[in-house]
């Protein structure tokens, strides 16, 4: 069995808060960014898609071109994706909670990463299903 | 990861929250007034693209534009500088209180150095000279002391 950690995004800061999902002690977000820090191609748009992430969790409006809901119909838990000109951020919602970023990828990946996000957040949701019936 | 620092010494984060606030603004204004995205390029003599790139958060024009736009929408634009220091946390209720450090604020008052008054604000300083060049015109040179 994995063990899963949400880890608080300090960068982010608002009425809402923001955490990285850990597996296994590892972030693929985590890795996501400082993938992106150490080869610093899309470096200017990391910084942009942080500062969504500060505007949602300051509960501003923004553009759906910038951040979208992306919540399959049937699904209960939302899923959001934060968009720049080459990256996509994926994050879903808990209540009481706040936003989980999961997944961090690119747009000529996105179905793959949509696909992965979708695992890890299904494999978090079983997680504290199966620790909330212990 | 990238450190809260990080981001709002970045110009990105000014740029993209300013987008941001101008498209609330104009949805906002565009919603209650009811008009259509046609309709406003045409009272502001601009194209549709124009607008769509606003309203798409990614408006990065002149600053007359700017407030050409604000007018627009019967808003006006105020403008304000701040310490950078002071905007690491300001949105964290609990800002005084644990996350910010005298140094971090960038407001530590440093003690007055030597040429400087006791007001760390009032600073004596000395222009020893000043050079005035006129076309046609010899040099001049003056000596001017200012507190």
């Amino acid at each position: 069995m994995s063990t899963f950690v949400l880890k608080k995004l300090d960068a982010v800061v608002g009425k809402q808060s923001f955490f990285e999902l850990v597996i296994d002690d590892n972030s693929q977000f985590n890795d996501y960014c400082q993938g992106i820090k150490n080869n610093k191609q899309y470096y200017s748009e990391l910084l942009k898609i942080f500062t969504l992430m500060n505007l949602v969790s300051q509960l501003k409006m923004l553009p759906q071109t910038k951040f979208k809901d992306i919540t399959p119909n049937k699904e209960s838990v939302k899923e959001y994706e934060f968009k720049s000109k080459h990256l996509r951020v994926y994050a879903f919602h808990l209540e009481k909670t706040g936003k989980i970023v999961a997944y961090g990828g690119y747009k000529n990946t996105q179905k793959e990463d949509i696909s992965k996000f979708r695992s890890y957040k299904s494999r978090y949701l079983k997680s504290i299903q199966y620790d909330n019936e212990k | 990861m990238i450190t809260r620092n990080e981001l709002i010494s970045s110009k990105e984060y000014w740029l993209v929250k300013f987008q941001s606030a101008l498209y609330e603004q104009v949805e906002k204004y565009l919603i209650e007034n009811k008009i259509s995205k046609t309709d406003f390029a045409k009272k502001l003599g601009v194209s549709k693209g124009y607008i769509s790139q606003i309203l798409n958060g990614d408006f990065d024009h002149k600053i007359s534009k700017l407030i050409e736009l604000s007018i627009a929408i019967e808003k006006v634009p105020v403008l304000k500088f701040e310490n950078l220091g002071e905007c690491i946390f300001p949105d964290s209720p609990d800002f005084h209180l644990t996350h910010v450090e005298p140094k971090e604020l960038g407001n530590v008052i440093k003690q007055p150095k030597a040429g400087m008054d006791k007001n760390p604000l009032i600073r004596k300083h000395t222009v020893r000279k000043i050079t005035v060049r006129k076309v046609g015109a010899k040099k001049h040179a003056a000596q001017h002391t200012e507190v």
